[in-house]
């Protein structure tokens, strides 16, 4: 029998959490978040002048009684939306002393199930080269297990292509939402566009960059031969201390440039080593963010 | 040069082909680490490609040059290297043990049998044990100690048994009754191996019949002795009733000696004369006295040693 991907205990820590977002996005009611947006809610807002159209249910009698004025009622809005998990399953997210792929599987289970327990409508959507099948639950903490099994269930398989998934995706969920993508971003191609893409779509995005520390700092030295775990492609290269701190640079610049791109469509951006523990990342990184919270 | 089942031509070709595997394998570059990475984009970001040419030098040449000696001497030491034609069937030789009395003289610790023993010993281990020996104890009668022996346990028990004789070495006829020995029993004639100290006299040794292949191993003994080598004595002829006693004493050591001659008569002093003589240096010192039975006259030569004492009454050969 497989281990389960997460423990009792660190499940009992994550109910205390939940998943945030920023921006207000329309949605049915029953979520946590209140919205900029005023609506049918159970608190109350505001008022405003009363306009051809409006539901007369909502309007102030007592104040048209008093003021012989129409006044609407508005009520803020707590919508639901649907919060959605990219997860890269590419053959990069095998490398690593410590498996990135792993790490992902699991810290794609808090989170789905720090979203379960607050009734959020989870999807899970694991993507490469494509978007592959996805899960989407919602209604609950007993929910947890089918997803649990379908992220285990996982392998991970082909190249990762953003633009096309962003593409797929856009398409495949017209309503916006929160979407995390949990990935390397190690893409040979450029992946801010098909982030912008995302973002200017109208989803809330949370990027979290998952690395190894031989992805960030190669420890070989001398004559290597490396290859790329997605396309089999093969260099010839020496390497030495000088090459490191240059391949440091322009991974710390990549790594600069995909938080750029979450910060200025108002996301959120999170590096995480594998290095560090899963409920360290969680709870220290990851709530400072204030994706959860 | 040839090998144990390889000619040189054939050992050159076996190093050669080892060689270029090692070569090989320089040039492939086996330190080359293979690494499973993410993606190529930082690599070729980082600018650290080399081309393939640079890649093909070798990396570390002395590292390669130690280790192509080493493979040819290791090679070279299996194939166990021999000066000379391959000879399959082997050689016969012929050890001359010289058992002589002189055999008998002290050495250091022991007797110069004891070193001419383990020079025997040291050549049988020389030579290869395809080879047969013969061994002869030589004195005054040359004696075959075995038949030619290929057993090395055979020929070193016959060489520990070997003692000095009581007689002189007759070193022509040792010599020649080896000779034939190869030339009636041997298949393939060796060499003559004469172990011994060789002491003989100069007429003797111009006398002997010298084999080509005869090989000489002698006692390194440095034996410091002072000796009578001729006594004679005569009627004086001024004076009838007295006699000229004449002798020729001799240092065979390779040191000075200072030695006392004396002269008993009727075991009573009658004269003595003290000699300083140089490295094999030989003098004659005249003694003069009035003997009357000659019969009676003792000579005593008093050096060092008793050795002198019988210098006195054996012969004393060349050195």
């Amino acid at each position: 029998m497989p281990e389960p991907l997460l423990d009792r205990h660190f499940l009992e820590r994550l109910e205390r959490l939940t998943i945030q977002w920023q921006n207000s996005l329309p949605g049915l009611v029953g979520g946590h978040n209140t919205s900029r947006f005023a609506g049918s809610g159970q608190e109350f807002l505001d008022h405003r002048q009363f306009h051809h159209g409006d539901d007369l249910r909502a309007v102030n009698w007592r104040a048209f009684l008093r003021l012989e004025k129409l006044f609407l009622k508005m009520f803020q809005l707590e919508p639901r939306i649907p919060v959605r998990l990219l997860i890269d399953i590419s053959k990069s997210m095998e490398t690593g002393e410590i498996d990135k792929f792993h790490y992902a599987q699991r810290l794609a289970a808090a989170l789905c199930y720090v979203g379960l327990v607050r009734l959020d409508s989870i999807c899970l959507q694991p993507f490469s080269n494509k978007l592959h099948d996805a899960f989407t639950a919602s209604g609950g903490r007993h929910r947890f297990t089918p997803a649990m099994n379908f992220l285990s269930a996982l392998e991970p398989s082909g190249q990762t292509n953003f633009l096309e998934c962003s593409r797929q995706f856009c398409s495949k969920y017209p309503q916006r939402g929160l979407t995390l993508v949990i990935s390397d971003f190690l893409d040979d191609r450029d992946c801010e566009k098909p982030l912008q893409y995302l973002a200017d779509f109208g989803h809330e995005l949370i990027l979290l960059q998952i690395w190894a520390d031989e992805d960030r700092q190669p420890p070989w030295e001398g004559e290597l031969e490396i290859e790329d775990a997605e396309t089999g492609q093969k260099v010839e290269l020496s390497f030495d201390g000088d090459a490191r701190a240059q391949y440091t640079a322009a991974f710390d610049a990549h790594a600069d440039l995909i938080r750029k791109v979450a910060e200025r469509n108002n996301g959120r951006y999170l590096g995480v080593p594998t290095s560090i523990p899963i409920e360290q990342a969680i709870f220290g990184p990851l709530v400072k963010s204030g994706a959860v919270a | 040069m040839n090998f144990l089942n390889l000619g040189l031509g054939e050992l050159l070709g076996l190093v050669g082909a080892i060689s270029a595997g090692v070569v090989a394998l320089y040039l492939l570059d086996r330190s080359k680490r293979h690494q499973l990475v993410a993606t190529l984009r930082f690599w070729s970001a980082a600018d650290v490609r080399t081309e393939l040419k640079h890649r093909r030098r070798i990396q570390q040449p002395w590292s390669l040059l130690l280790q192509l000696i080493s493979l040819a001497l290791l090679l070279t030491a299996i194939a166990g290297p021999q000066l000379g034609i391959f000879d399959a069937a082997g050689r016969d030789h012929v050890i001359v043990l010289d058992t002589s009395a002189w055999m008998g003289s002290r050495a250091g610790q022991g007797i110069l049998m004891d070193q001419a023993k383990a020079n025997a010993r040291a050549y049988l281990r020389s030579i290869p044990r395809r080879d047969r020996v013969m061994l002869v104890r030589a004195d005054a009668l040359a004696t075959p100690a075995t038949a030619f022996e290929s057993s090395r346990s055979v020929l070193e028990s016959a060489i520990q048994q070997s003692q000095p004789g009581a007689s002189e070495l007759n070193l022509a006829q040792a010599l020649e009754f080896a000779d034939r020995a190869q030339k009636l029993q041997s298949q393939r004639a060796g060499e003559i191996v004469f172990v011994g100290a060789a002491r003989v006299s100069e007429e003797e040794a111009a006398l002997s019949a010298v084999p080509a292949n005869l090989r000489v191993v002698t006692t390194s003994s440095t034996l410091e002795n002072v000796g009578l080598r001729k006594i004679s004595m005569r009627r004086s002829p001024s004076t009838p009733d007295n006699w000229d006693i004449f002798v020729v004493v001799r240092n065979y050591g390779v040191r000075p000696q200072s030695v006392d001659l004396g002269l008993q008569f009727s075991k009573s002093p009658a004269g003595s004369r003290r000699l300083t003589l140089g490295p094999g240096a030989e003098e004659q010192p005249a003694l003069q006295s009035v003997i009357q039975r000659a019969a009676d006259a003792v000579l005593s030569a008093v050096d060092r040693g008793l050795e002198n004492a019988m210098n006195v009454f054996n012969r004393q050969p060349e050195s």
